[in-house]
């Protein structure tokens, strides 16, 4: 855990947020929903979950479900090696969540002027979770809804038992 | 608060576990290196002392906060009057509302899952069970029904019952349903009895309700109800008597937080099986001529019965390999009313789980309970049977009643008097015990006996129990030996320990008593494969670990029970008889000769008297006499029980009993206390005691494994 990020987390108006690559593309996480950054360890498949949920890790103690990102996003098997970042995120109901991505960038501040709504020739996974765009030179950052992403990982079926409504209509605070 | 207290001390007893885990370990190392270097042996000798002081601590800690989060069950049975009132203003019916044991505590997660099922049963008994005013009249009962709510506390669950005294249940209209429903076939529906057919109520889609009201359709829910049940780690059923009532018995664990579970490989990953589900154990090898196939099914043959065998992988979808043609083991689980072997490759055994709740993802996911971590910190998912079961497609209405039916005949002795035996050795000499109160079988360190004031103790499963050493018994001296062989007996809540030098084997045969014994351990030597072997009276033994075992008799079973006074003045005869009534649900009054009981005889008036022929101060004939002249006793049945009996004809000694029977006459009193109060005894230490004489001797009052 030599890499491990902790964040204040009494900001609740996240002007900052965490950012980290799936594929080739750029994600970023209000910073008031991430717990931390844990190197991959050692999981426990879990039979008859959803194909995205990779397993459960044992953080000090705290039993948490990891969530395959790449695989959410219909992208294929890793290209370059194995994704070893695991990004512990809260869910707006209080849950922790383990996503593994490739690699995690830094923690930025949200330049307003920089932010567009999502546009529409992104493919539909994306524009489902995410709340906006960030343009910088160099990359553009997907500003993600950790609910919407978190629901769209949930078996099908089970999306209607009961965790449904409450998690998909938590709006983002820019 | 309460919570993350309750996870930081979940992680300090995984954190202890795992120390533990290290330090034996380190033990194993330390010997096997000869040449270590001696100051390191010293330092890892005193380690040991060290983590056993700090598993002391913890497990004491953990029983604090456990209690911490323990509420009395009055907390949601506050709302109960109410709702009764409610319903009654609503139906037109009087009824009133009786608990006992409100103080009784439980989990307060526990309490939460409880309170739907409770609150569902309470409707049903209001508006099923409790007759119109006018009925009830009309029948000879009260005008007013009563409702009757009562918790106690056994061993590591707490019992709820919740009786009417309505119209109770027809068993016959509910296997009319149920063969109506294609739920059961009719030829099962015949061969099974009342109190199975009962059962059936909890069945999905089973209603004998003539019209579904608004409020509660009997039947209809009732599955619900056994699901939430079950959910919680607990267990239902039904008992009924058409004209007297109806009472749900209710079985839940204290507390979830903390269960014992086996663990078990299958594809090469970890999984734990609550303890609770777990009946036991079997090795199952692919040669092994138990196994056979019917329709296309596995099953494995267990004692004359069928057990039908599903592999875990496939309940898992890890893959479908066929089960009958690999090696492994099954554990043979109770789901539902079902008794089913799980197939796994391994199993690797029990362990304390601290229970941890699975993330949203798994909220739909039936077949499992939740998750733990163990030692090594790896993480360990806990199945749930009925979950697991659900996921595979069974024909489980029709293999329910069969095993139901399969499970009467067994009571019903067609296997005649054969029962489960162990063997236990001891210095060349063959023991037999049986296997009815065993409730495992377990190799320990011995070590882990410890010495507590003048006796030993065994710490297990988070409770204290005595040791008793069979050797120690026979006043032998117990040899020095790094582990031991322990039998772990259960009865009337209670558990014990005996260690036996090694276990032989276990039998399923008719003990055959060919020589009775004077030592009042042993009912007898019996020829067991060819050898002389001792059968062991485990009552006794069960007094030799605590001579109160049976005086604490559960407060519980006083629901509905009937008194029986005693009257008996051989220390010998009372001690074999008192259990034996007790079994069969008697609360005894006991007086140690006639004048005695005659004195309670003036206070209170029991149900039956049994008595003594020959006593002092007052004999049996001269207190039969004096009953029958009293009015308000003369109704009471006396019962005589005498080492020499009256001769049949001799009428003028006979004139006051209802029944002289031998003292030796075990079969004869039950059989003659059935007959008396019919449907009053357990249904299964009813069948048992029946099936019990002191020539064959089969177990009195204990409950199948």
């Amino acid at each position: 855990m030599s890499d491990s990020v902790q964040h204040e987390r009494e900001s609740l108006h996240s002007s900052e947020f965490f950012s980290c690559r799936v594929g080739q593309q750029w994600l970023g996480f209000p910073v008031d929903q991430v717990l931390e950054v844990i190197v991959q360890q050692q999981l426990t498949p879990m039979p008859l979950a959803p194909p995205v949920v990779l397993g459960l890790i044992n953080l000090r103690g705290r039993i948490i479900t990891e969530v395959d990102v790449r695989k959410l996003v219909n992208m294929d098997e890793n290209e370059t090696g194995k994704s070893t970042h695991v990004v512990i995120v809260q869910s707006g109901q209080g849950e922790d969540v383990g996503l593994l991505v490739d690699e995690v960038g830094e923690v930025a501040a949200m330049d307003m002027q920089h932010y567009e709504n999502t546009p529409d020739t992104l493919a539909p996974v994306w524009r489902q979770i995410g709340e906006g765009v960030l343009k910088s030179d160099d990359r553009v950052t997907v500003i993600a809804n950790v609910d919407r992403l978190l629901a769209l990982s949930l078996p099908e079926e089970g999306t209607a038992g009961g965790l449904g409504d409450a998690t998909v209509e938590q709006p983002l605070r820019h | 608060m309460l919570d993350s207290l309750m996870n930081q001390v979940g992680e300090l007893v995984l954190t202890r576990n795992r120390l533990m885990q290290l330090v034996s370990g380190l033990g194993g190392v330390a010997l096997q290196d000869g040449g270590a270097a001696q100051g390191t042996l010293e330092a890892l000798k005193g380690l040991v002392p060290v983590s056993r002081d700090l598993n002391h601590i913890t497990e004491g800690l953990q029983d604090q906060l456990l209690k911490t989060r323990m509420q009395p069950i009055s907390t949601i049975w506050g709302t109960v009057p109410r709702i009764v009132r409610d319903m009654g203003r609503q139906l037109n019916k009087k009824i009133r509302v009786v608990t006992e044991g409100q103080e009784t505590e439980l989990d307060r997660t526990i309490l939460a899952a409880l309170k739907d099922p409770l609150t569902h049963i309470i409707r049903n008994s209001c508006d099923h069970g409790v007759e119109m005013p006018s009925d009830r009249l009309a029948n000879g009962k009260p005008d007013c029904g009563t409702l009757t709510l009562k918790a106690a506390q056994e061993a590591g669950s707490i019992v709820i019952l919740i009786s009417d005294d309505g119209a109770g249940i027809d068993a016959a209209r509910v296997k009319a349903k149920a063969v109506d429903m294609g739920v059961i076939s009719e030829d099962a529906a015949a061969s099974i009895s009342d109190a199975a057919a009962l059962q059936l109520i909890f069945h999905a889609g089973l209603s004998t309700a003539e019209k579904v009201s608004n409020i509660s359709g009997r039947g209809v829910g009732m599955d619900v109800v056994r699901n939430a049940i079950e959910k919680a780690g607990g267990s239902v059923e039904i008992q009924s008597e058409p004209g007297q009532g109806t009472t749900l018995r209710i079985r839940i664990p204290l507390t979830m937080a903390i269960i014992s579970g086996m663990l078990v490989k299958c594809a090469d990953q970890l999984f734990a099986l609550p303890q609770m589900s777990v009946q036991e154990l079997l090795s199952a090898d692919s040669g092994s001529p138990h196994w056979c196939k019917v329709a296309g099914q596995p099953f494995f043959r267990l004692r004359g019965q069928l057990l039908p065998v599903v592999g875990l992988r496939a309940c898992l979808g890890l893959s479908d390999d066929q089960v009958s043609d690999a090696h492994g083991s099954i554990v043979v689980v109770h789901a539902g009313n079902r008794r089913i072997g799980l197939f796994v490759d391994e199993i690797l055994g029990a362990e304390e789980l601290v229970v941890k709740p699975l993330g949203m993802h798994f909220h739909d996911a039936v077949a499992f309970a939740g998750c733990s971590i163990l030692g090594d910190g790896s993480v360990v998912p806990i199945l749930e049977c009925n979950g697991l079961i659900q996921n595979l497609a069974i024909p489980a209405e029709a293999e329910m009643a069969s095993d139901i039916a399969a499970d009467e005949a067994m009571q019903d002795g067609q296997l005649e008097d054969r029962q489960h035996t162990l063997i236990f050795k001891s210095a060349s000499q063959h023991y037999a015990i049986p296997m009815l109160l065993i409730e495992r079988l377990e190799k320990i360190p011995a070590t882990r006996i410890e010495k507590s004031a003048d006796r030993e103790v065994l710490q297990y499963r988070g409770e204290v129990l005595p040791v008793l050493r069979w050797n120690h018994i026979l006043g032998k001296e117990q040899d020095d030996v790094d582990e031991v062989c322990c039998l772990i007996l259960s009865d009337n809540g209670k558990r014990m320990c005996l260690q036996v030098d090694a276990v032989e084997d276990i039998l399923e045969t008719a003990l055959n008593i060919e020589m009775k014994s004077n030592d009042a351990l042993f009912i007898g030597t019996a020829v067991l494969n060819d050898k002389a072997t001792e059968v062991v009276d485990v009552f006794e033994l069960l007094k030799l670990a605590d001579p109160d075992w049976f005086d604490s008799r559960n407060n519980m079973a006083a629901e509905g029970r009937r008194s029986i006074l005693f009257a008996e003045d051989a220390p010998f005869f009372r001690t074999m008889l008192i259990p034996v009534l007790e079994s069969m649900n008697y609360e005894v009054w006991y007086a140690p000769d006639g004048e005695a009981a005659r004195e309670i005889l003036k206070q209170q008036i029991p149900d039956v008297i049994l008595t003594d022929l020959e006593m002092p101060r007052l004999d049996g004939f001269a207190l039969a006499a004096w009953v029958k002249s009293e009015s308000r006793l003369a109704e009471v049945p006396v019962i005589a029980i005498s080492s020499s009996p009256p001769a049949d004809d001799d009428t003028q000694r006979r004139q006051h009993f209802h029944a002289v029977l031998s003292k030796m006459d075990r079969q004869g009193l039950a059989t003659c206390l059935g007959e008396l109060h019919p449907s009053h005894m357990d249904p299964v230490c009813g069948e048992l005691a029946a099936r019990n004489d002191y020539e064959r001797p089969a177990l009195v009052g204990g409950r199948p494994l």
